[in-house]
Formats: C-alpha cells, sequence, structure tokens
C-alpha cells in the first residue's frame, strides 16, 4: 500500500511539471489567404517556374482590387479569403511572354471552404481557421491543389497553377 | 507525446528510487542468517465497512463566484471510507461568459467526477486525511459564440454558433489534505493535475471553456480546489493499532 501511494506521488509530482502548459498568447499560425505559384512544363516535362505579369487581379464580393495594371512580372502572389461566405471567387487578367510575344489571359477560380471560429481569449479575440478548401469552379490549363490547409507555418505554396 | 515521455521518465524514476529495496538478495552473504521479519497484522473485514459519509463544497468557486464577474459555480463533494481507501465524487454546476471586442460567448454545463483515494494516514481515528487518488470526469455543456467583425476587405459580418450539447472527459492525478477543524468539520485542499482532456460533439465552433476544467485549448492542466465539508458518522472508525 505505501509502495503504491510513493510511487503514486511520485508520478504526480512528474505529471505536474509536464501539465504545466503554457498560456497561449495571440500569435495564431492560421492565416486567411491562399498562396499561389505559377508554373509550366519544360521540354522534359519538368516544372518550371513561370512569371506572369497581372493587369488586375480582384474578386466581385469586394470592391478591393488586388492587383491593377502591375508591370513587375511575378510568380508567386497571395490573396484573402472571404470570412463572410464559404466561397471566394477570384478574377485574373494577366500576361504572360510567349516567344517574345505578350499574350493576354483571363481566368477565373472559385474556391470553396469551411470556417472555423475558436475564442482565443477576450484579449486576443476570434480567431479563424479556413479548413477543407476546394475549387468549385476554374479556367485555368491545369490547377493542383498543394495544400489546403491554410497555416503561417507551411511554406509550400497552396495553390500551383500551369500556364502555358 | 509530452505525456508519454513524462509517462516514461516517471517510470524510469520509479523503478530507481524502489528498486532499491532492502530484501533484495543479490549482496547477501550467503553465510549471513536471514533475519525474518514479523508478519504484518491483517486488516481485520470489519475495518472495511464504511463508517459514514463526508459531504461538503468547494470555497474556491464559492469565491470565484464572490469575487469574480464571468462565472457561476458551485461543486459538491463526497466521499465514504472503506478502511484507506476512499470512494469520492463531485458535482458541480457552471455558467461562464466572457466578451471581446468583436465576440460574445457563453457557456451553460454541469460535470462530475469520481474515483478513488488512499489515505496515507495510518493512525488516525478522526478521519484526518493525506491523501492520493485518480478521478475520471465528464461534463456536459452547451456553449454559444456571437461575432460582430469587420474584416478590411470584405467588409462587416455577424455569426451566431452554438455547440449545443458537447461532452468532454479527462483524467485527475490528485492529492489532497483533509483535517477535522471542529467536531466532524473538515477543511482542505485538493491539488489535481488534469489529463488527457477530450472534446465529443463540438460542431459549430471550437470549444472555448469545459466546466470543471477551464480552458479547452489545453489537453493537459492543473487545478487545486479548498474544500469545507462535514462528516456524518454511523460508525467508530477502527484504526490498526501501532506495533511499538
Amino acid at each position: 500500500m505505501e509502495s503504491i501511494i510513493k510511487k503514486g506521488l511520485v508520478i504526480l509530482l512528474i505529471t505536474g511539471i509536464f501539465a504545466c502548459e503554457v498560456d497561449s498568447n495571440c500569435g495564431s499560425v492560421n492565416v486567411d489567404y491562399v498562396t499561389f505559384s505559377t508554373v509550366t512544363l519544360n521540354a522534359n516535362l519538368e516544372e518550371i517556374t513561370k512569371n506572369v505579369r497581372f493587369d488586375s487581379v480582384f474578386s466581385p464580393q469586394t470592391d478591393s482590387i488586388f492587383a491593377y495594371q502591375d508591370s513587375n512580372f511575378i510568380s508567386s502572389f497571395r490573396l484573402p479569403l472571404s470570412p463572410v461566405e464559404n466561397q471566394t471567387e477570384f478574377f485574373f487578367y494577366y500576361s504572360v511572354n510567349v516567344a517574345g510575344d505578350t499574350v493576354n489571359y483571363g481566368d477565373t477560380i472559385r474556391f470553396t471552404y469551411e470556417k472555423r471560429n475558436r475564442v482565443d481569449s477576450p484579449e486576443c479575440g476570434i480567431d479563424m481557421e479556413f479548413v477543407g478548401m476546394d475549387t468549385a469552379y476554374q479556367t485555368f490549363d491545369s490547377l493542383i491543389i498543394v495544400n489546403d490547409t491554410l497555416k503561417r507555418t507551411v511554406n509550400a505554396p497552396n495553390i500551383k497553377l500551369f500556364i502555358f | 507525446m509530452r505525456l508519454i515521455l513524462s509517462c516514461l521518465f516517471f517510470s524510469i524514476i520509479s523503478i530507481s528510487l524502489f528498486g532499491q529495496v532492502p530484501n533484495s538478495s543479490a549482496n547477501t552473504d550467503s553465510t549471513e542468517q536471514r533475519i525474518v521479519e514479523p508478519e504484518r497484522p491483517k486488516v481485520p473485514k470489519s475495518f472495511f465497512i464504511p463508517t459514514g459519509l463526508r459531504i461538503g463544497t468547494d470555497l474556491v468557486a464559492l469565491g470565484v463566484n464572490a469575487f469574480g464577474d464571468n462565472r457561476q459555480r458551485y461543486e459538491f463533494q463526497a466521499d465514504v471510507d472503506f478502511h484507506r481507501i476512499y470512494l469520492i465524487g463531485s458535482y458541480g454546476v457552471n455558467q461562464y461568459q466572457t466578451s471581446g471586442e468583436e465576440f460574445e460567448y457563453t457557456n451553460n454545463g454541469n460535470y462530475f467526477r469520481i474515483g478513488l483515494e488512499a489515505d496515507f494516514l495510518k493512525f488516525d481515528p478522526d478521519h484526518n486525511t493525506l491523501t492520493f487518488g485518480l478521478r475520471y470526469a465528464r461534463a456536459n455543456y452547451s456553449e454559444s459564440l456571437t461575432t460582430d467583425i469587420l474584416s478590411p476587405i470584405y467588409g462587416p459580418y455577424q455569426e451566431n454558433l452554438n455547440n449545443e450539447a458537447v461532452s468532454a472527459r479527462w483524467f485527475e492525478m490528485t492529492t489532497g489534505l483533509r483535517v477535522m477543524v471542529l467536531k466532524n468539520l473538515y477543511m482542505g485542499y485538493t491539488f489535481r493535475i488534469q489529463l488527457n482532456r477530450r472534446i465529443f460533439n463540438a460542431t459549430e465552433f471550437r470549444s472555448y471553456d469545459i466546466p470543471g476544467f477551464g480552458r479547452a485549448e489545453f489537453k493537459n492542466r492543473w487545478t487545486f480546489n479548498y474544500y469545507l465539508t462535514y462528516r456524518i458518522p454511523w460508525k467508530e472508525k477502527n484504526v490498526m493499532e501501532r506495533s511499538r
């Protein structure tokens, strides 16, 4: 009996140390934006980065325009999802260089997802998590969802857009 | 992972601590005469008949109710003795609300704990106890979250989210002290390590507060209660006599 009690006390003391979790702070790992990278395939069918110049990127769900007559060619960017609804639609107007010529394109993506709310604390407010992101509609040549989790800690882009 | 590591760690320590028992025969000289320890007196079966019921309430909860704004909690506890083992149970009701700039949260529910405690004090006839115990605990509750958020890009939006029938369970390791301050009136604390919390049926948003446990974001945590209890005796307690 004494042996059980002594062992129990040792267990209690040691477990107590590990039960002291650090209180959370306001730094959430969840983000509200989708990250994109633009790629194409070379002659060996290997993925290579494709630089794109966006004339405009916007969503009909907001008056904000995410890109407008941007003169830079880029291969990665990010766009915010709407927390108001469970879907967000984006229209892309962009141009790429094809054999020295500039070719203009217009494409659309509609994302669907679920939102999960969590009270972080009265001080930190609400932390919203976007989960299960998918495309309900898209007109790009090809597209891969690399990662449907929107978190700051994920280094890979969420979406790869294939542009040929 | 942390729990597994801690289990491994304390197992190693326990083995090393309690492996040093004197009756280990590995080092004894074969010529040495073995000392026969006197047989321990057996505890009569009549000692295991319960001698009374102790009921009480958590004073920490009453203090929080009196001095805090957000929580109303009442907890009642009862235990019954079987010699040096106590069957112990507690039941509590909890209401909690909090708000921030962009939300209001309310929680309403109840919880219970049930378990056993082993008493260290062998020879105390007054039911003063110094115990180590284990508990199973479960909470049933509902919670609601109302948000009013302004997205800088997509504008303002409101949501009303309800987790209607949430339940949670966890385990507890406890140690506690009860001391008789007046005839049949006891006061004492219970220190609890709450482990392996699981939540069921939180469908609309992530649970924030669990009655009897606290912040739901933690899987393991510790807490402290201070009880005032009254013992209703129906039989004198039998204790073993000291050998010397």
